[in-house]
């Protein structure tokens, strides 16, 4: 039986199982992590704000080591790689869906499936650090531009990714699926200047989560990942989480 | 009717009375990748209704997320031409076509009046009588239960065969290991941006917590400006590039030596071009049929045309459910060689139109006429069936970085032909001929044992031994002793060394006499500063830290000696002592590579070692069994 299960391979699961160790097992549907920010195409706001634990401090070190903030800018694909080195050694199960959670009298069991067909796992503790429609007040849907000429920075436009890059925050529907999102991409993206081209769509929605989360629920910690402003602030809430807790 | 499903990792099947499902549809695609997009697209062209489920957020697979763009070979025609068409029109708009083509190929889909899931995947397969007639759905947090007439398996591991029990295989027939795996990363040289694919060690996608690890290892790893010519890392496309998974076991199966021995279907639905395009440096282990070509005739990179039967995509002895993916009827060997993106392109147009047949003629699968599928596949071009057959020398650049003089190969029929080619740095042809002229080779081959002209004696010594004929191994065994390092240039890429070569043949051929020398190559600690494996190696380039000669005389050595000792029962004790010393500690290991166990570099030689044990205990296991009778 673990100590805790984590719902999704987040920044903020990624602060659990730093802390927690082998007592940790993560458990995301894709083969990705980090969607919540990096792959949603948002880098993050707010990076001023003080951290708690030692661990996000150390983290915020290798940020400035690779340069994230340079420029004025922020790009989070600078610390891709040690970003997944926190998962090294760690119990993680990618292609893994979530079916069910159970209480019973001691622990969860939570029912999941992938490549080896249904499994169960037990925890003491769940913790879901991901994000969904109803978490949420409203939503965009990011494209990574490149422009040469370069583009005006406003809430819809911001200077994240390399020089030249920009990220543009294309409003949706709270309720728009994929495709409805990527139409609308699409008609922004056929009317961009002829400098400035589209050069990777948002894996993830970019999510705006409502300020009442974390909660709990149904004995559940409901604590997504994308309610912090930006990845070092997720990551310390899941450092300071595995502390508590252990 | 039955429910089937996969619970830890084994299947489990429950007799169902009756069962309420909340939709119907007449097409189930389950995958909507490189080819699960199209077979989505083109059957609800085809006036269809149908529904696509897919893992991930996007369609395309590979071919959008996974960054892959390109592909090298293709026999060209078919309806995806047209989506290529708009998807490289929007591309003006993009800086890398890999994202109009999420945008376009979803557009089309759904304009077509098909359905999408994402973020969806299947957990069950509803049967009759071994006909699948629906699928059990997560999504949403929910679960479907959804009826459909035919299946499309697009999932690239026959995820959903798999779990209807359809019987498949997985990996290499010698030790079960599927090809390298890559992580495809963007970058930007300043001007342009472009994808770079790093390779990676070899992981089982079946295995969640394998397939966990080799993730977060690819990840993980640092792109070092540096090292990439002076491009910058911008960002790891969302997918992993997994080359091989299961295949199904289908009602017509091509085999390498179909191939070879120009055994052709009578039923095709296109034609396949490529080489045999593998990665991973590890040949020894690949299996006889293959490596008599790739390895013993140094023909790797030829290409070559295969007739892909329409039933390569139906499951053996099951209805209802189409595997129009990588995960096809084919065999290992030849699975390489029928995986190109347009390959798969043109298995969602078949699988489409054969569909669109069975349902609209109130038919099953197997018993639509293959007539009117042919037809349909023709009109198009998708099947062009009065293609040449060819064997061929093709693509951009020679081994060398030269432009390659691209050929149409035309083996010799006669053995006075034999020698002027065997003369020369690119004998592969004269080997291979010398197998298909066959034992009216011999007695011109025996001749040329005895030439003054080092490469007619040497090469001569392999065409003679691809016909099992022995009588060379004494050149065979002195090319080795020598150690050899003359590459021969018959491929544009992954030429052989010529001493490892030798070394191929004299396992083949179970050559007692050469145990000794071998044992020397693997066991000699101070084998590695031979002058052979301080050359260059193009074939190595891309890989770090490791001694790429030195790996091919050790692995191939390896491998010999077990033939010789599958052969040779006297000789196991002395073989099996010497791979208990060698492989006991971690030596062999390091005088080869550096690098981590789980890097390209390291799987591979971990393979050498994994594969002295297997011998060793196949060689107990025969002990047993004879003392039993």
């Amino acid at each position: 039986m673990y100590e805790v299960i984590v719902l999704g391979a987040t920044f903020l699961s990624a602060g659990i199982a730093q802390t927690m160790g082998g007592s940790c097992l993560v458990l995301e549907r894709r083969t990705q992590a980090f969607y919540e920010f990096t792959g949603a195409l948002n880098f993050g706001n707010s990076y001023d704000k003080k951290l708690v634990s030692g661990e996000a401090e150390n983290f915020r070190k290798i940020f400035e080591e690779r340069n994230v903030f340079a420029n004025d800018r922020v790009c989070l694909f600078e610390i891709s790689a040690p970003s997944y080195k926190f998962f090294e050694g760690k119990n993680i199960l990618f292609n893994t869906e979530i079916i069910s959670i159970e209480k019973e009298e001691n622990c969860f069991v939570c029912t999941t499936h992938g490549a080896d067909g249904f499994n169960k796992f037990k925890a003491k503790r769940i913790v879901d650090t991901r994000v969904s429609d109803s978490m949420c007040d409203k939503k965009t849907y990011n494209i990574l531009l490149h422009s040469d000429d370069g583009i005006d920075s406003d809430s819809e436009i911001k200077k994240w990714g390399r020089e030249n890059n920009f990220v543009m925050r294309c409003p949706v529907d709270l309720n728009d699926n994929y495709y409805q999102a990527r139409q609308k991409a699409k008609e922004i993206i056929e009317k961009l200047p002829e400098d400035t081209k589209a050069v990777l769509l948002a894996e993830s929605f970019d999510y705006q989560v409502k300020s009442d989360y974390p909660k709990i629920e149904n004995s559940i910690v409901y604590m997504p990942s994308k309610a912090y402003e930006n990845p070092l602030l997720s990551f310390d809430a899941g450092v300071c989480y595995g502390k508590e807790i252990k | 009717m039955i429910l089937s499903e996969i619970k830890s990792k084994k299947q489990t099947v429950t007799e169902i009375e009756s069962q309420v499902f909340d939709k119907e549809y007449d097409v189930v695609v389950c995958g909507l990748g490189t080819a699960g997009s199209l077979a989505a697209l083109f059957s609800a062209e085809n006036g269809l209704s149908v529904l696509g489920i897919e893992r991930y957020t996007c369609v395309g697979g590979i071919h959008s997320a996974g960054g892959i763009m390109e592909h090298y070979f293709e026999n060209p025609g078919g309806r995806y031409e047209a989506v290529d068409k708009e998807v490289k029109e929007f591309s003006k708009h993009t800086a890398i076509e890999t994202e109009s083509r999420k945008i376009i190929t979803e557009e089309k889909i759904i304009k077509s009046g098909a359905e999408i899931l994402y973020e969806s995947s299947i957990c069950g397969v509803y049967l009759e009588n071994k006909t699948v007639v629906g699928l059990k759905v997560i999504s949403d947090g929910k679960i479907l239960n959804i009826k459909t007439k035919v299946v499309m398996d697009c999932t690239a591991d026959a995820y959903i065969a798999h779990i209807a029990g359809c019987e498949t295989e997985y990996g290499r027939k010698t030790d079960n290991q599927a090809q390298p795996y890559t992580s495809v990363s963007l970058m930007y040289d300043g001007k342009n941006y472009s994808i770079t694919n790093f390779d990676f060690g070899r992981v089982d996608p079946t295995d969640d917590k394998a397939f966990s690890e080799a993730v977060i290892f690819a990840r993980a790893l640092e792109k070092k400006v540096e090292r990439y010519g002076g491009r910058q890392f911008i960002a790891h496309m969302p997918l992993i590039g997994l080359r091989e998974g299961r295949r199904i076991i289908a009602e017509e199966t091509v085999t390498i030596n179909d191939l070879f021995e120009n055994r052709e279907t009578e039923t095709p639905m296109f034609l396949s071009y490529a080489d045999m395009d593998k990665h991973g440096l590890d040949t020894a282990f690949d299996g006889e049929e293959l490596s008599d070509w790739a390895t013993g005739s140094n023909l790797g990179a030829y290409n070559a045309t295969v007739a892909v039967p329409y039933k390569a995509i139906l499951p053996k002895n099951y209805d209802g459910i189409l595997v129009p993916c990588r995960a096809l009827g084919v065999s290992r060997e030849i699975s390489c060689c029928v995986r190109m993106i347009p390959d798969m392109k043109k298995l969602a147009e078949a699988a489409s139109e054969w569909a669109s047949l069975a349902i609209k003629q109130n038919k099953k699968l197997r018993e639509v006429a293959y007539a009117s599928l042919r037809e349909k596949l023709t009109e198009s071009g998708c099947l062009d069936a009065n293609r040449k057959r060819v064997y061929r020398v093709d693509g951009k650049n020679n081994w060398n970085g030269k432009p390659l003089e691209t050929r149409d190969v035309e083996f010799l029929t006669k053995p006075r032909q034999l020698k002027k080619v065997l003369k020369t740095d690119k004998p592969g042809e004269a080997i291979w001929s010398a197998k298909l002229i066959g034992e009216k080779a011999i007695p011109t081959l025996r001749r040329l044992l005895k030439s003054r002209n080092k490469n007619v004696r040497k090469h001569s010594a392999f065409a003679l031994a691809i016909l099992g004929n022995d009588e060379g191994s004494k050149i065979l065994r002195e090319t080795v002793e020598e150690r050899d390092g003359f590459m021969l240039k018959d491929c544009r890429k992954k030429n052989n060394f010529r001493g490892v070569v030798a070394i191929y043949w004299l396992g083949r051929l179970g050559d007692e006499k050469s145990v000794d020398i071998l044992s020397e190559i693997i066991s000699n600690e101070n084998e590695v500063k031979h002058p052979t494996y301080k050359l260059t190696d193009p074939t190595t380039f891309y890989l770090t830290d490791f001694r790429g000669i030195y790996f091919q005389f050790v692995s191939h050595s390896v491998m010999a000696l077990i033939r010789i000792g599958d052969k040779h029962t006297h000789l196991r004790t002395k073989i099996t002592k010497l791979f208990e010393d060698v492989f006991s500690n971690d030596d062999y290991y390091n005088r080869i590579t550096k690098r981590a166990p789980m890097s390209s570099e390291g799987n591979m030689t971990l393979t050498i070692k994994k594969h002295a044990f297997m011998a060793i205990d196949k060689w107990k296991d025969d002990v047993k069994k004879a003392k039993t009778v």
